[in-house]
């Protein structure tokens, strides 16, 4: 098990989202309560209603972002927010080579093969080339990023749907407290299409206007794309490092329902697991959380899931959902609101719940409606996933 | 920290049960399946490896598996054999138990369907069902969901070296996590547009494979899933053996110089077959043996070898010791030990 004494520094973040190209843009959009999702013009699609998607403006994505393959695109982000995660820790590609790396990177669609140019040719017996699949065999994000820094190393992929990015959280802090690594880069992304949206979609769980994490009158998410990227550490390597620690990722719950492909249990008690495992790992209790970054999509069955257990088990704690200002980043969403909750931590400013107006009777406690200054070093970050997966960080501010 | 393994399940191209693997070891398996492959010059019939799930309704009832693809079912049903040979009873109904999955190409056949109804019908016509299925995660919520484990689930891709990223997840979370066991697997599946793919890189298929000629492309496609139920303590039940120091290596780097039987996952890839030759030129051919002749070639390969490596060593018609590697067109080298008592 983790324990307070194995916690995991976080020597550098970055991050990339709609919200913002960097840590202090995304952070100044949450405290500002701007939110700028938009009617997509690159998702090319004939449903009778338009849904509104946090998609990355031409101001926001690196350069040549767009006219790069969209199976390269998921590694393009992962490598912008890992830039700004090195430059937090002090470290270069040459340096990392000091030292036994890993890299473990979530991802929903950087995973997939569902390049739609080459399946509409396979279909029409058109005899695509090759091109698409060779991009995509060359496209994990994970993979990229070793390229990029030129590195081979340990490394991994993980797929939990949603949960994808704070599970990869997870792994890294667990492959540093069984001494594989000296570092290791984690962190999610993901990014918008067609295919992503139409999936949506069809499940019945996009709003058409701006969402509404947690409020009475929700109806879906918003899909958003973008990266973030943390540099793990053990504290003794961080010290021998004179590193500035950002944050600490103290524990880590990954617990299933074992119930539905598409609906969190009723009782919420794979998520009630993963938070019990999460403070058990630091001897905390749930009177020491200051503040929780719910996974809060604002679909209907997870806010009601989620409402629940927090107003049942921490029902003095303070929470929001960042999608408001992100949007639903997928395999992203766990590293990025990660980073947001270290952030609001380090400022001890909690940022409003955006989208919230009118309590829903189906649970008590109800998210924070302005920014509200908070005092405390420990904070949850949850993630729910589709197939019932939960994952929970229990997280402190840096030092 | 050496791993207990307490259960193994195939769903294989030669049979579903462990004597089918021994057989097949024994009397060698070929391609058991041919797909048609359109090409601009006609159509060309290409070899491939089936597998069949249809045994899983012995598991679950017909109404859960009604929305459940065969990648899921293939996972399922060999995640059932190895908690049943470990000795557990299904459904399980525990959070004490994790599960780990391992894919290369994940559910891809379902992200096809679910492109072809948006390519062929429009976007209103995408399925709620194919998606939720296409997700590589799909096979190891199933797992969950059919057999009442409330653990950790992780899946991971990582191409060739899918089988080792499992296995190193599988150490930590029998390490760090409240479990007592974790059901660590990989599954695979054919469909039409990896039989195209195949085509197109290599041309028309040999009609056998040839793993340990490195110098030839005879790679044949191949689908199933394959499972083991791993432990820290031997207390209970079959012990079939341990496995150990899981390495992430480079071919560069080489393998160690003793006489351990060394199973490469070589599967009839050329591009992987010079990176086997250049690591293992200097070995007699008694050191080596090859599995993926009986499989067919998989991203996942690694984990049908090392579980058919363990069933053969169990039952005396191996060494009591192996070494599992695979190496990737990057020249990453996974390697597992694997040693019976």
């Amino acid at each position: 098990m983790l324990t307070v004494d194995n916690t995991i520094a976080i020597t550098g973040m970055g991050c990339i989202c709609a919200a913002g190209r960097n840590i202090a843009d995304i952070v100044e959009a949450i405290y500002s309560g701007t939110r700028s999702p938009v009617i997509s013009q690159r998702i090319h699609v004939n449903h009778p209603q338009k849904y509104p998607v946090f998609e990355m403006s031409e101001t926001v994505v690196p350069a040549g972002y767009y006219e790069a393959p969209e199976a390269s695109r998921c590694g393009i982000l992962a490598i912008e927010a890992l830039q700004q995660a090195l430059f937090a820790a002090g470290l270069d590609s040459k340096q990392l080579r000091n030292f036994r790396l890993g890299i473990c990177i979530g991802s929903t669609v950087g995973n997939a093969m569902n390049n739609e140019k080459f399946f509409a040719d396979f279909l029409n017996s058109d005899y695509p080339d090759m091109e698409a699949i060779n991009d995509y065999l060359h496209a994990s994000p994970a993979d990229m990023i070793a390229k990029y820094l030129g590195l081979n190393c340990l490394r991994q992929s993980v797929s939990n749907a949603c949960a994808s990015g704070a599970v990869a959280i997870g792994q890294g802090a667990k492959w540093l407290q069984n001494g594989l690594c000296d570092i290791v880069i984690a962190g999610g992304v993901d990014i918008l299409c067609r295919v992503i949206y139409n999936g949506f979609v069809s499940l019945k769980i996009t709003d058409t206007e701006f969402c509404r994490p947690f409020d009475k009158n929700r109806a879906g998410l918003n899909l958003g794309e973008g990266a973030g990227i943390v540099i793990l550490e053990t504290i003794q390597h961080a010290r021998r490092r004179n590193s500035i620690n950002a944050g600490y990722v103290c524990g880590y719950g990954n617990f299933s329902d074992a119930y539905h492909m598409s609906a969190p249990v009723p009782d919420g008690m794979g998520l009630r697991y993963a938070i019990d495992t999460a403070l058990a790992q630091s001897s905390l209790s749930y009177d020491q959380i200051t503040f929780i970054n719910a996974h809060g999509t604002a679909t209907s069955e997870n806010d009601k899931v989620e409402g629940r257990l927090i107003s049942e088990l921490l029902p003095s704690v303070p929470f929001q959902s960042t999608k408001g200002y992100t949007g639903h980043t997928l395999g992203a969403a766990g590293a990025i609101e990660a980073i947001l909750t270290i952030e609001q931590l380090n400022r001890q400013i909690m940022a409003a719940s955006a989208g919230f107006n009118e309590p829903d009777d189906a649970f008590k406690a109800n998210p924070v409606i302005c920014n509200t200054t908070i005092s405390g070093d420990y904070a949850l970050s949850n993630s729910l996933a589709f197939g019932g997966n939960n994952a929970v960080l229990l997280l402190k501010r840096g030092s | 920290m050496t791993m207990i393994i307490k259960g193994i399940g195939l769903v294989a191209p030669f049979g579903n049960s462990n004597c089918s693997a021994l057989e097949a070891i024994i009397q060698d398996f070929g391609p058991n399946a041919t797909f048609t492959v359109q090409t601009k010059n006609g159509p060309v019939a290409c070899p491939a490896y089936k597998s069949d799930p249809a045994e899983l309704k012995d598991f679950v009832n017909a109404s859960t598996l009604r929305r459940v693809n065969k990648y899921s079912k293939m996972a399922a049903l060999a995640a059932a054999k190895a908690l049943v040979n470990a000795g557990y009873s299904i459904p399980v109904n525990s959070a004490r138990l994790g599960i780990i999955v391992a894919s290369g190409y994940g559910a891809s056949t379902s992200t096809f369907d679910f492109l072809a109804d948006v390519i062929r019908d429009g976007d209103v016509f995408s399925s709620p069902t194919k998606f939720s299925n296409s997700l590589h995660s799909a096979a190891a919520s199933a797992i969950s969901i059919m057999f009442g484990i409330k653990g950790p689930t992780l899946t991971v891709t990582q191409f060739e070296m899918s089988t080792l990223a499992a296995l190193i997840s599988a150490q930590t979370m029998l390490q760090n996590d409240s479990v007592d066991a974790v059901l660590v697997g990989s599954v695979e599946e054919v469909n039409d547009v990896l039989l195209y793919c195949y085509h197109k890189y290599w041309g028309v298929s040999q009609s056998a494979m040839q793993p340990l000629d490195f110098t030839n492309q005879t790679a044949i496609p191949g689908e199933g899933a394959a499972f083991m139920l791993l432990t820290k303590d031997s207390i209970r039940g079959t012990v079939y053996g341990h496995l150990d120091d899981l390495q992430w290596s480079n071919v560069m780097q080489g393998l160690p110089e003793d006489d351990w039987l060394i199973i490469p996952n070589a599967d009839g890839h050329i591009s992987c077959g010079r990176k086997y030759k250049e690591l293992l030129f200097h070995l007699p051919h008694t050191q080596l043996k090859s599995f993926s002749q009986l499989t067919g070639s998989m991203p996942i390969g690694q984990m049908f070898d090392i579980t058919l490596g363990v069933l053969a060593s169990y039952n005396g018609i191996a060494p009591q010791k192996f070494r599992s590697i695979k190496v990737n067109p990057a020249g990453d080298l996974a390697i597992a030990h694997y040693y019976q008592c």
